[in-house]
């Protein structure tokens, strides 16, 4: 537990800036250091347990930050998804170097068009392709089961190591650690006031993104009696904004809206809530139960059931009672563009204003988004 | 005028003609084509009149043959927004108004608001798919949304799973059979009848074979427009479906016989890859500068995909295939083809086999798993065979995006690489 305010405060700073691109790769390469390997990963559907029962650290991959991709232009042309282009370019320069594998899905075709990039440049000594399933069903789930067995063998192959039950379990223990720990983060995030800022809880779970889990648990759990007391710089309580977005992981975008005059205090986002709710059930089979919980957990709009992300988001506007969505469209990202309507009228529907902003992967056009953002928050204000 | 009444207008037009005033350079098969695609507009305009259901298919051609089976009337909804012409424009408009991406695959803007317009038959179901690509995906996710029609999405198997991923799919078409036997008044599969259709397939498989053979020969007998079709599986109920295959082989094989190609002097040969402007005509300008286009990819006689297994096949599973399992089998191996892996090989097996100088490859803006490998099929095709590639953006509905004389800049400055290279004088 930490006692004095100021070492609290530094070491949770330190906490929600591990997700910066200055500090990310800080602890792969400490990790790697010793001797370790660590597996990269593009997305929240892959279950990144099996990594940590191989003894590898996993690692989800984020691209620069910088506006510029020369390197990646020369295949991802400009209309396509940007947070692959800021990716491959993060590889090509390599920035991503100590990389030893990676797992690549197909949320979107983009990614899996990422994979084939890293194939043939020839990009790290292990590359898997896991399919995850568009649809939540028993047909899917008993593929889905079969697909994360041939990624386990891959891994055990790669490692060099037999990944057990036993050790699984282990890392399901120690994943279900984790977002317990970040529930209680999110339930705080209830308050009227919450402890921690939109822009700092991002950090916060991006942060469990790239550090070793064990060392994120430590450091976590020992600050959550002092976020329990404490009392952030809070631009505005209102409105209450809940984001939803995918791969927005920079910290400035939610820090925007809130200088702005609003408070995230919700998100849907896979760098956020949908990275870590929903734990998994520890007994049974280890890889059915793995398997089952990612392709169940929260919807997101790569999913077919879009009914589903809709009742979720409802749901959290009760009861973390949000006043409004800000929904980030990532440019060329198209499961968000496509699902956008159909969630869209669904919120106008339950009364709930809604405000599509189509943003870079990388934090620019900041004076629009600022300009938009203000007036969405004005027009919410107004209720107050 | 609505969609299918356009599309009636538009093929007794083209009927009329060629019977008037046939093309010499052009194939006499393509008549066959519109008056089949005649007869079927006209008989699906009688069916919307009467208010006739259809399956709406979002992707995946062969589908048309297992929905037929169940006793489904179908539309293949992408093919469908290839026909649109110059009518596109409209459709565009009512899928923006809606709020659907104005950025991505131009034929799923026009199926959108194609569908959105009244000027298809209603759907009573709709399929779709993991495949080919999201936006067809998501497509048809949104169109029965829209319809609030049952609707069944189909989860393409992981690449290389093998018996694994043949027995997901087979499970998947039963459950799909059975939900739609219990979901749409009037529908029960009939097997037999799916057999029938892949019988029809399977000889006209052979005679795709023999086209393709025939595209080696120099002078190339067929226009580049002509290897651009592909007639759609929406055909196959008209009796003279498996005729057009034949009449277009026979064609090629008697101009390939008598020595008389498509252009007076040919120059040059490329393949023409992903898809292409359909309101334009790139390829008389290509053969204006002396390049024969024989191949695309995705036409008549666009080679191989993947090895061919028979509808009779008993080796590969040890016994004979239902013709449901016979299908799921196809959709498992069509699954092992995905890759830019396996695309940039088809094309090299095409470029060495028909003695091919460049590859054109269109990046059709918005379709993401082509677009992001033409880059590396261009670098296999320097590396391995030494043969140029232009990667050419572009739209294939949205003509108003279209500049006709800076697409045909790129094409000249591309073809001046081609003739250099070959050392022909231009």
């Amino acid at each position: 537990m930490v006692q004095n305010t100021v070492t609290a405060e530094k070491r949770l700073k330190k906490l929600v800036e591990a997700g910066q691109e200055a500090n990310r790769f800080n602890w792969a390469k400490e990790w790697k250091a010793q001797g370790k390997k660590v597996i990269g990963l593009v997305d929240t559907y892959i279950p990144e347990e099996i990594i940590y029962a191989a003894g590898a650290l996993p690692w989800h991959i984020f691209g620069t930050w910088r506006q510029n991709v020369p390197l990646a232009s020369v295949y991802r042309p400009p209309n396509t998804c940007r947070y692959c282009a800021h990716v491959l370019e993060s590889f090509m320069s390599g920035q991503l170097d100590f990389l030893d594998g990676a797992v690549g899905s197909d949320w979107d075709d983009d990614r899996r068009v990422l994979w084939f990039q890293w194939t043939h440049l020839k990009m790290m000594s292990f590359r898997y392709q896991l399919h995850v399933p568009l649809k939540d069903s028993d047909l899917a789930r008993i593929q889905f089961t079969a697909n994360v067995t041939r990624l386990k063998k891959g891994l055990e192959k790669f490692c060099g190591v037999e990944i057990t039950d036993q050790s699984l379990a282990d890392a399901i223990g120690v994943y279900n650690k984790m977002r317990s720990l970040l529930t209680r983060v999110y339930e705080m995030r209830k308050r009227d006031v919450p402890p921690l800022t939109g822009a700092e809880t991002l950090g916060l779970t991006t942060a469990a993104m790239v550090m070793p889990k064990d060392e994120y648990i430590k450091e976590l759990e020992a600050l959550l009696p002092y976020l329990e007391t404490r009392k952030p710089v809070i631009t505005s309580p209102h409105p209450r904004l809940l984001v939803s977005a995918d791969r927005l992981d920079n910290p400035a975008y939610i820090a925007l809206i809130e200088d702005a005059g609003a408070l995230v205090a919700m998100d849907d986002m896979d760098t956020g809530s949908r990275y870590f709710w929903n734990e998994v059930p520890v007994n049974g089979d280890p890889i059915e139960a793995l398997s089952r919980r990612y392709l169940s957990k929260l919807a997101c709009p790569r999913m077919t059931f879009w009914d589903r992300q809709v009742s979720q988001v409802k749901e959290w506007v009760k009861e973390w009672k949000i006043d409004g969505i800000v929904n980030f469209t990532m440019s060329y990202s198209y499961p968000r563009f496509f699902g956008m309507p159909y969630f869209r009228d669904q919120m106008e529907t339950a009364g709930i204003p809604f405000l599509t902003i189509q943003r870079e992967y990388y934090l620019g056009s900041v004076g629009q988004l600022r300009t938009r953002v203000e007036a969405f928050a004005e027009t919410l204000a107004e209720d107050f | 005028m609505n969609f299918l009444e356009a599309e009636v207008a538009k093929y007794e037009r083209r009927v009329k003609r060629i019977k008037e005033n046939p093309d010499p350079t052009k194939l006499k098969a393509n008549l066959l084509l519109y008056e089949m695609w005649l007869s079927h507009r006209k008989k699906m305009l009688k069916q919307f009149n009467e208010g006739v259901p259809f399956a709406y298919l979002s992707g995946g051609s062969v589908y048309n043959t297992l929905f037929r089976a169940m006793g489904f009337h179908t539309i293949h909804l992408p093919t469908t927004a290839d026909r649109v012409g110059s009518g596109a424009a409209k459709y565009f408009d009512i899928a923006r108004q809606r709020g659907y991406p104005d950025n991505t695959c131009d034929r799923i803007q026009v199926y959108l608001g194609l569908t959105m317009s009244g000027e298809l038959p209603r759907p009573s179901f709709v399929f779709y798919y993991g495949g080919e690509c999201l936006p067809l995906t998501y497509g048809g996710r949104w169109v029965a949304e829209e319809f609030k029609v049952p609707s069944y999405f189909l989860d393409y198997p992981e690449e290389d799973s093998g018996y694994e991923g043949f027995q997901h799919v087979l499970k998947q078409y039963r459950e799909l059979i059975s939900y739609c036997e219990s979901e749409v008044p009037g529908v029960k599969f009939d097997e037999a009848k799916l057999g029938e259709y892949q019988r029809k397939t399977d000889m006209n498989h052979h005679l795709h074979q023999e086209i393709y053979e025939l595209k080696k020969r120099v002078p190339c007998p067929i226009s580049g427009k002509d290897a651009l079709r592909m007639p759609s599986m929406e055909l196959c109920d008209e009796p003279q479906f498996g005729e057009y295959y034949k009449l277009f082989r026979d064609e090629m094989r008697e101009k390939a016989e008598k020595g008389i190609g498509a252009l007076p002097e040919e120059k040059a040969r490329v393949m023409w890859v992903v898809s292409a402007p359909f309101y334009a005509d790139p390829f008389s300008f290509l053969e204006s500068r002396g390049v024969a286009v024989p191949i695309y990819d995705a036409g008549v006689g666009g080679g191989e995909r993947r090895e061919y297994v028979p509808p009779d096949d008993e080796k590969k599973y040890g016994r004979r295939l239902s013709p449901l399992e016979y299908l799921a089998s196809q959709t498992a191996e069509g699954a092992e083809g995905r890759t830019p892996g396996s695309k940039s090989e088809r094309i090299l097996k095409n470029c060495r086999e028909l003695h091919l100088d460049g590859v054109i490859y269109f990046m059709l803006s918005g379709c993401m798993p082509e677009i992001g490998c033409g880059r590396i099929v261009a670098e296999n095709l320097e590396r391995e065979l030494g043969i140029p590639t232009l990667l050419i953006d572009g739209y294939c509905l949205d003509s108003a995006k279209y500049n006709q004389t800076d697409f045909e800049s790129k094409l000249d400055a591309f073809v001046s690489v081609l003739l250099a290279r070959k050392g022909v004088p231009a």
